[in-house]
């Protein structure tokens, strides 16, 4: 289930460029903007259907397109206490799902 | 390196230059017509109040209340998002800005995947390429249609789902993202789940009568259905106004000969709409159509399984941007097209490269001659699509149409005075800016319509500051202006003391 060394290259060197774009074009807070959406929308989301029967690159592109729904889904509900807090949680539940999921596959096998 | 890599580096570049292109109008001072302050203030009250939202904010409700009776009239995720963009970017503008510029230009991302897992790289580089340049998409975006922007970039995701699902191992697993990302759909906007629906009806339609059997297992689909209602039901409230007024019927049909023409009557649209907006020459350059209608050829043709995946979502576009024909969404057709680009460029690229297999071609003459066209596609694609767009972007709300530094710095200091107020605005020339000043000040807008027409505006009653802007006549060199917006200052505040004095804008409490 995990990518293979040259998708791995591939993958952060797309995301090193896209940080050089925001950055050089958008100052500190393109790069702080980047950095924020890698570590709480993508790669969260990522984690939560990494071990799912999709494809490699089906899990990459999909990752982007649920996570900019279920990220801010989860925001908003805790949001009610402190959105800030919301923002945080709702990685770490991705994340912790995301270790769930691997979990019950593992014991599954 | 392997195709799958090649894939997400043509991409990630074309999705870069997508999102240069369209970054060009993003600067400090924020932009977008009509309702761009209203989707902007969503997200920018949630992150600074730190809270998420439900009810609107009192200054919100004169302007947008009736939409969902004094809650929120979208689903929360779009603009939650605009939230967790300018938490994490720690600045109030440019932050909202980003979100809006990925998410608006998701499409290229998703017709690349769809069309590269379906055709190949080169089909889907060549879509997505043009996709960069839709006036279509870009327009909507610039106007601050935002998430419905977003919304359409899941067409061809949810499209694609669906079809992998009923290919003959039918993984679940497809079924289920298909509810998922419907659901998503639903989230940004409601109008793009009907697309993406369509889009499945025909398909499964066309699935039935050439295959002869259910393109789904009964007990699957039931699930896949429940799913979808269990993601949507929490969210259901906050836009079930909106669908109904989307959906309501009205007085006006079109006659049955608009089944022969492409686009709806401009005179529905007259004086909210360009006219350009109904023209395909104007949205996609007649240099498409010639391979546009060898693409449908060809596919129609060839009928594999995946051809008769987009001649069905052709089709199902087709009965949308009909639907005047029944009286139904009269008023939401223009909004409909959006999807247009989606379908059409991936067909366009498919007709160019099935050129070469017209002609008897042998050995490398066909390799060369697809080459050849691949460069002029490109250059047709920069000299038309390209050009256009640049100039349109670059030069998106120049001068007074977007708000200055002046405007922005006098609203920001009026944001600290107390919320539940509304402020008069006199002076700013375009009335969009008005929306703007009042949304980032966090007090009702009210505009000045008596100085204009004699006639009062709705919320007269709630002004507690008049804010008087000089800076807009003052840039355009239009003394006149500036002396009659001083002579009407004199006569309606004449023995008040402005709060506020600052680079031509004053600002009054009047009670």
């Amino acid at each position: 289930m995990k990518l293979d060394k040259e998708k791995k290259i591939v993958l952060w060197a797309v995301l090193a460029l896209f940080a050089l774009f925001f950055t050089v074009r958008f100052g500190a807070i393109g790069f702080r903007v980047i950095a924020g959406f890698v570590l709480i929308y993508l790669i969260p989301s990522y984690f939560l259907i990494r071990h799912t029967s999709l494809e490699d690159d089906e899990k990459i592109f999909f990752s982007l397109f649920i996570g900019i729904s279920i990220i801010p889904s989860i925001t908003y509900a805790v949001g009610f206490v402190s959105l800030r807090l919301g923002i945080i949680a709702s990685a770490l539940v991705l994340l912790g799902a995301g270790y769930i999921i691997k979990k019950l596959i593992k014991k599954e096998d | 390196m392997r195709k799958s890599s090649l894939g997400l580096i043509a991409i990630a570049l074309i999705y870069l230059g997508a999102l240069w292109l369209w970054g060009l109008p993003i600067n400090e001072m924020p932009f977008g017509d009509v309702d761009s302050a209203g989707h902007f203030v969503l997200g920018d009250y949630m992150s600074y109040s730190d809270k998420s939202m439900y009810n609107l904010p009192f200054f919100i409700v004169p302007m947008y209340g009736s939409e969902n009776n004094g809650r929120i009239w979208y689903p929360p995720q779009y603009h939650t998002n605009e939230a967790i963009f300018q938490a994490i970017g720690g600045e109030r503008i440019i932050p909202v800005y980003l979100w809006v510029l990925i998410a608006s230009v998701l499409s290229v991302i998703s017709v690349f995947f769809v069309i590269n897992k379906l055709y190949g790289m080169l089909p889907a580089a060549l879509a997505s390429f043009l996709m960069v340049f839709s006036a279509r998409n870009y327009m909507t975006y610039l106007w601050a249609q935002w998430p419905q922007v977003a919304a359409f970039a899941f067409v061809p995701i949810v499209i694609y789902c669906y079809y992998q699902y009923t290919k003959d191992n039918k993984k679940t697993i497809y079924l289920y993202m298909t509810s998922v990302f419907l659901a998503i759909q639903y989230f940004f906007h409601p109008q793009a789940v009907g697309h993406s629906a369509m889009a499945i009806i025909v398909y499964s339609v066309v699935f039935l009568i050439v295959n002869r059997k259910m393109p789904f297992k009964i007990k699957t689909g039931l699930i896949a259905f429940f799913l979808l209602i269990i993601l949507m039901l929490p969210f259901f409230h906050f836009s079930i106004n909106s669908i109904l007024w989307q959906t309501q019927s009205v007085d006006y049909k079109a006659p049955i000969t608009r089944l022969f023409s492409w686009y709806p009557s401009y005179d529905l649209f007259k004086g909210f709409i360009p006219e350009d907006y109904f023209s395909f020459s104007k949205m996609h350059g007649l240099w498409t159509l010639p391979f546009l209608l060898l693409g449908v050829l060809f596919l129609a043709l060839r009928r594999k399984s995946n051809d008769l995946l987009l001649l069905s979502w052709l089709f199902s576009y087709y009965l949308l941007i009909h639907m005047d024909i029944t009286g139904l969404m009269v008023g939401r057709l223009h909004r409909a097209m959006f999807d247009e680009a989606h379908i059409f460029y991936p067909i366009i690229a498919l007709g160019l490269l099935s050129l070469p297999q017209l002609f008897t071609l042998k050995g490398k003459a066909k390799t060369y001659a697809k080459y050849a066209l691949i460069i002029l596609f490109l250059v047709l694609a920069v000299n038309f699509n390209a050009r256009q767009a640049y100039s349109n972007l670059s030069s998106a709300y120049p001068g007074i149409l977007r708000l200055n530094e002046a405007e922005y710095e006098a609203a920001t200091w009026l944001r600290d005075l107390p919320e539940d107020k509304g402020v008069r605005i006199a002076g700013t020339l375009v009335a969009a800016k008005k929306k703007w000043i009042g949304f980032l000040a966090y007090k009702v807008p009210i505009y000045d319509y008596e100085t204009l027409s004699g006639e009062k505006s709705p919320d007269i009653n709630y002004t507690n500051y008049f804010f008087v802007d000089y800076t807009d006549a003052l840039a355009i060199g239009r003394q006149d202006v500036a002396a009659a917006i001083a002579e009407w200052e004199k006569s309606m505040l004449e023995n008040k003391t402005p709060l506020y004095n600052k680079n031509n804008i004053r600002v009054y409490e009047t009670g």
